[in-house]
């Protein structure tokens, strides 16, 4: 019913008008560079009507005949007027100026007088874009700028620990965000045991993070979308960037292929760490480093055609001495196709290929052995943009992906006593089917809406497949033939949202959406672990998935010069995943046995209050929340919080201009404790006091604190080079903050037992040189 | 091996978080009271005559007294072919049964009574694995070797094993939680390290290898967990009745080894 009422709705309002109409299409560029730029404002001087650009640059306005004049615009850019008799379809490429640190201040007031507002008439609510430019000056820790730490400042997106580039959106865990980079799915987004994300911010362009209102295009993760987009690299001339840091050191060389029409980037990160351990005698035979590398090549076959490859390819390794090494990474690749099938209609067909695996590797005296974990999408997706009218614009298409996963092979040598594990590979399908429209119903009420039909198919292969009891105890054994459908699992999942601009400068905005997530990550550390498990729905796991409502107010002040945002949400999840007491997950070729499941809630209310544009820029965020789980089997089957329930959480972020060349920052990030699980009580074992619990997650953490400064200092601003001075001090007061609590017993006295609290990260400096040849 | 690799990966972290220089307090925690509740480990040893029961009871995690000893259970301890007897108590809150020989593959069964409550548990008698030899190689983990111990035996192919150590060093069992299973090695020459950091080079070490049930290594794997993992829990006993602890009927097999200097 709700299917039929969709599609008609979409008939009806495409052929209200049937006056004769014109198209003005093409593409939005950077003057400098010759990057698109993506959500660049297109408007009818003089009238409310208007578009913005895609992710590709593209844009197409369809107009009755008539004279106009389109006013073309972006933040950090000087907008453009064309003024246009149009009575014929017409190609228009635009190449905007972007406006430097110097004439930025100059030009303030005529920028801020533009179309700044697509935070109150787009009618996508939870959604957060960031300009890796914008953050750059937020002080980081170790100088390692990182889009997922900036993130993690705004409301609704918590961090996952102290330090941590794993992050929680709206109540939901780190595993149900799609982190997508270029369209490809990265499994762990993060180095070195979660301090660091593999994000390399010299490569990346735009990232927007959906806090689950995504378009329909969007799909199989449950709480948020990262849509996080590469370079294309600089069309118009060749630039080597880069910089010096504590910890790693980053390249960055782009240019032209042949000009304007095709460019390449390669930028590439690595730590050394492991350089400054041979120095020392304690740490010399060990290993520890990552590295980064993003490559990206486009090249545009005429005006209607276009094709990018981009790849990524990051690993860490770590070692002690020949005895014991892990090395694990993504590995993703890109390959796209844009076709303008006519001025109204353009296409993206992508072939994807995405990634992670880890291996274990241990040798000691005769034991001789590796464990290799697997994950590995192939991913087809088509898509269509029509730019119907000046009312709707619709996108639709399809997407399938296969999903290889291999749990964990060992592999060994005969004299090692150990017996070789050879698994084939877990085959699974996941595919969907989506149209969303934009729709402009009157000059104040936009509404955006679509559905995704989605499905997720497990795959036979010729290998035990198991099905469990309540209790987790095996009952069924079946091996199924090699890509036989064992089950299928389709899921409807609507999405609807609505904004309606009461005033010139406020609206409120409301969405419902249904999320679905069909692979699902299993992790029993306090922190990421790069062995963790992707496991995907089976006949016990069910698909993940969520319902979440979210009303929100929007404002602007000044000319737009300060943004003001409330939103509540209030969200339902079905097939929610938690452990069993004592859960074994290592190594565990019935690790389904120790999972349970049940539902859960997320609530809570996220305000920001952002000052734009001025000498003084930054934001004060604040969110309100709850999430909470209810599981048969943990707590007695009553509601308990969630591990990344937090109640209260506060960032306040400061960037200020004290000359054009020099501009300070603080960052002050204030948020109550997670919930966790201590023990109650004690008793004895085998002669030893062990730790007596009575209930999952019934205590806090305590509050954590902590003040970030920097400064960064631009030295050199030339035709030809560029450089720049960065200097921070990370935890500035030395606030020393809980990382874990461990109970012990004391020392000197055994009957005594002491909560221990482990902290990391007190005062850390940093200086960071970065720069760039012209 | 599990274990092993956990162990590493614990190791690791703790070498990671040492470079970004962390630092360890102690701090107050509010802790909720909770109802003194009965813990009771018993034995049944294959070799032995002798068996053991000990009761204790649980404390309040900020009580600095010792632990309390449960002396009034009245306990039977009996076989699947009707050979039991009563445990007496010998020791405060510990109750023995003497002349009471075991055999491999029978079922044993443990009723305690006391203050109006009843515990069972049963165990079945695991097959025999004789350890054969104990070897020792120094493992570096960066400043301080430590000193493995490599218990070797042939594995029983076919069948799930799982292995309990106690090692002994001057009289005093080293505390931790060493156990292993068969889960990659089956029917092979086990030579799975033991990693203990307190072993030093010259301590003459008393390695005792019982052969346990399933539900005795899960339980000693959940407190192992405990130290590392996000959803500590208590082990699932073995007892029905609400009692903490555990009922293990398992077989013996010792080896002495010298660490070398």
């Amino acid at each position: 019913m709700k299917n039929y009422i969709l599609f008609t709705l979409f008939f009806i309002h495409l052929s209200v008008f049937s006056q004769e109409k014109f198209t003005i299409s093409g593409t939005i560029s950077d003057s400098l560079k010759g990057e698109e730029i993506i959500n660049a404002s297109i408007r009818v001087k003089g009238q409310n009507v208007g578009t913005i650009s895609n992710e590709y640059g593209f844009y197409s306005l369809t107009l009755p005949k008539g004279n106009y004049t389109l006013v073309y615009s972006n933040s950090g850019y000087s907008p453009k007027e064309i003024a246009f008799e149009l009575n014929q379809s017409k190609a228009v490429n635009v190449q905007l100026v972007s406006l430097t640190n110097k004439t930025l201040l100059l030009v303030e007031v005529k920028v801020s007088a533009t179309k700044e507002d697509q935070n109150i008439t787009n009618p996508i609510m939870g959604v957060e874009r960031l300009d890796p430019a914008a953050v750059a000056k937020i002080p980081v820790l170790l100088g390692e700028k990182d889009i997922i730490k900036s993130l993690q400042l705004l409301p609704g997106i918590k961090s996952a620990g102290e330090g941590n580039a794993g992050f929680y959106v709206r109540g939901g865990g780190a595993d149900q965000n799609l982190i997508l980079l270029d369209e490809a799915p990265v499994y762990n987004a993060s180095h070195l045991l979660g301090f660091f994300s593999t994000f390399n911010s010299d490569a990346i362009k735009d990232a927007v993070l959906y806090k689950g209102n995504q378009p329909a295009n969007f799909g199989g993760r449950l709480s948020s979308v990262l849509d996080i987009k590469m370079n294309e690299g600089n069309s118009k001339r060749y630039n080597v960037s880069g910089g010096i840091g504590v910890i790693s050191s980053r390249l960055n060389v782009e240019g032209p292929i042949v000009k304007d029409k095709s460019s390449f980037l390669i930028s590439g990160r690595r730590t050394y760490v492991d350089v400054f351990l041979k120095a020392t005698d304690k740490f010399k035979d060990n290993t520890l480093y990552f590295y980064d590398l993003n490559a990206k090549v486009n090249y545009r076959i005429n005006q209607k055609n276009r094709v990018f490859m981009s790849g990524y390819f990051g690993r860490d390794k770590l070692g002690l001495g020949d005895q014991f090494g892990i090395d694990w990474g993504n590995a993703t690749g890109t390959v796209r196709w844009n076709h303008l099938v006519n001025d109204k209609l353009f296409s993206n067909t992508s072939l994807i290929f995405s990634s992670y695996d880890y291996k274990i590797a241990i040798k000691s005296a005769d034991v001789d052995f590796n464990i290799k974990s697997s994950i590995k999408d192939i991913n087809l997706k088509q898509e269509f943009q029509y730019f119907a009218n000046t009312r709707n614009k619709i996108r639709f298409g399809l997407n399938a992906i296969q999903h290889s996963i291999i749990p964990g092979q060992v592999e060994a040598s005969e004299a090692s006593g150990i017996n070789p594990v050879i698994l084939s590979s877990n085959k699974s399908l996941e595919a969907a089917l989506f149209v969303t429209n934009d729709w402009t119903i009157t000059e104040k009420i936009t509404m955006s809406y679509g559905v995704r039909l989605s499905s997720f198919s497990l795959l036979g292969n010729d290998q035990n497949t198991y099905s469990y009891n309540p209790e987790g105890d095996v009952v069924d054994t079946t091996v199924y033939a090699k890509n036989t459908f064992i089950q299928t699992y389709p899921v409807f999942e609507p999405r609807v949202s609505f904004s309606y601009v009461y005033s010139k400068t406020a609206s409120l905005k409301a969405a419902y959406s249904r999320n679905a997530q069909y692979i699902h990550l299993i992790s029993n550390t306090t922190t990421t672990s790069p062995t963790d498990l992707w496991i995907p729905s089976s006949l016990n796991t069910k698909p993940e998935i969520a319902d979440q409502v979210s009303i929100g107010w929007f404002k602007n002040f000044k000319q737009n010069a300060y943004e003001f945002n409330v939103e509540t949400y209030y969200k339902s999840m079905q097939n929610q995943i938690d452990y069993r007491n004592g859960a074994n997950l290592q190594g565990n070729d019935l690790i389904e046995g120790e999972l349970l499941y049940g539902i859960g809630r997320a609530y809570g209310v996220e305000l920001i209050l952002k000052k734009k544009t001025g000498k003084f820029t930054g934001w004060l965020g604040y969110t309100l929340s709850r999430s909470e789980r209810k599981i048969i089997g943990i707590n007695d089957g009553a509601w308990y919080a969630a591990k990344q329930d937090r109640t209260h959480d506060i960032s306040i972020v400061g960037i200020y201009d004290v000359t054009p060349k020099v501009s300070i920052s603080a960052l002050f990030v204030y948020y109550t404790g997670n919930a966790v699980t201590f023990p109650s009580g004690k008793y004895l074992i085998n002669g030893q006091t062990q730790l007596l619990y009575t209930e999952r997650n019934g205590y806090r953490m305590p509050a954590y604190h902590r003040l970030d400064l920097g400064v960064t200092w631009l030295r050199k601003d030339t035709k030809k080079f560029e450089s720049s001075w960065n200097f921070s001090v990370y935890n500035a007061y030395g606030r020393e903050n809980a990382y874990t609590i461990s109970f012990q017993q004391n020392d000197e006295n055994p009957n005594i037992t002491e909560a221990v609290q482990t902290s990391l990260f007190r005062w850390v400096p940093s200086i960071t040189y970065n720069f760039k040849f012209k | 091996m599990k274990k092993y690799t956990f162990l590493k990966f614990a190791v690791l972290l703790l070498f990671v978080t040492q470079i970004v220089s962390s630092c360890t307090k102690v701090i107050d925690v509010d802790i909720k009271d909770q109802e003194a509740n009965f813990v009771v480990e018993g034995f049944v040893t294959l070799g032995d005559l002798t068996h053991r029961v000990s009761i204790t009871k649980t404390l309040n995690l900020d009580d600095a007294s010792n632990f309390a000893t449960v002396d009034n259970a009245s306990i039977y301890l009996s076989d699947n072919l009707g050979n039991g007897q009563n445990m007496v108590l010998v020791a405060p809150g510990v109750y023995e049964v003497n002349n009471y020989p075991v055999s491999e593959g029978r079922t044993y069964t443990i009723q305690i009574s006391v203050d109006g409550k009843v515990f069972v548990a049963a165990g079945k008698m695991p097959v025999n694995v004789p350890l054969e030899i104990v070897e020792t190689f120094p493992f570096s983990f960066g400043p301080e070797p430590i000193n493995a111990l490599v218990p070797i035996r042939l594995d029983p192919a076919g069948i799930e094993n799982y292995y309990q150590f106690n090692l002994i060093v001057k009289g005093k069992n080293i505390p931790g939680n060493f156990i292993q299973s068969d889960q990659y090695n089956d029917g092979n020459i086990n030579q799975e390290p033991i990693f203990a950091t307190e072993i030093k080079a010259g301590d003459t070490v008393d390695v005792v290898m019982f052969g346990i049930d399933k539900s005795i290594y899960n339980y000693f794997f959940t407190l192992e967990q405990n130290i590392q993992g996000a959803t500590p829990a208590n082990p699932t006993s073995n007892f029905s009745g609400g009692c903490l602890g555990y009922f293990s009927v398992r077989t013996k097999s010792e080896k002495q080894i010298i660490i070398p200097l």
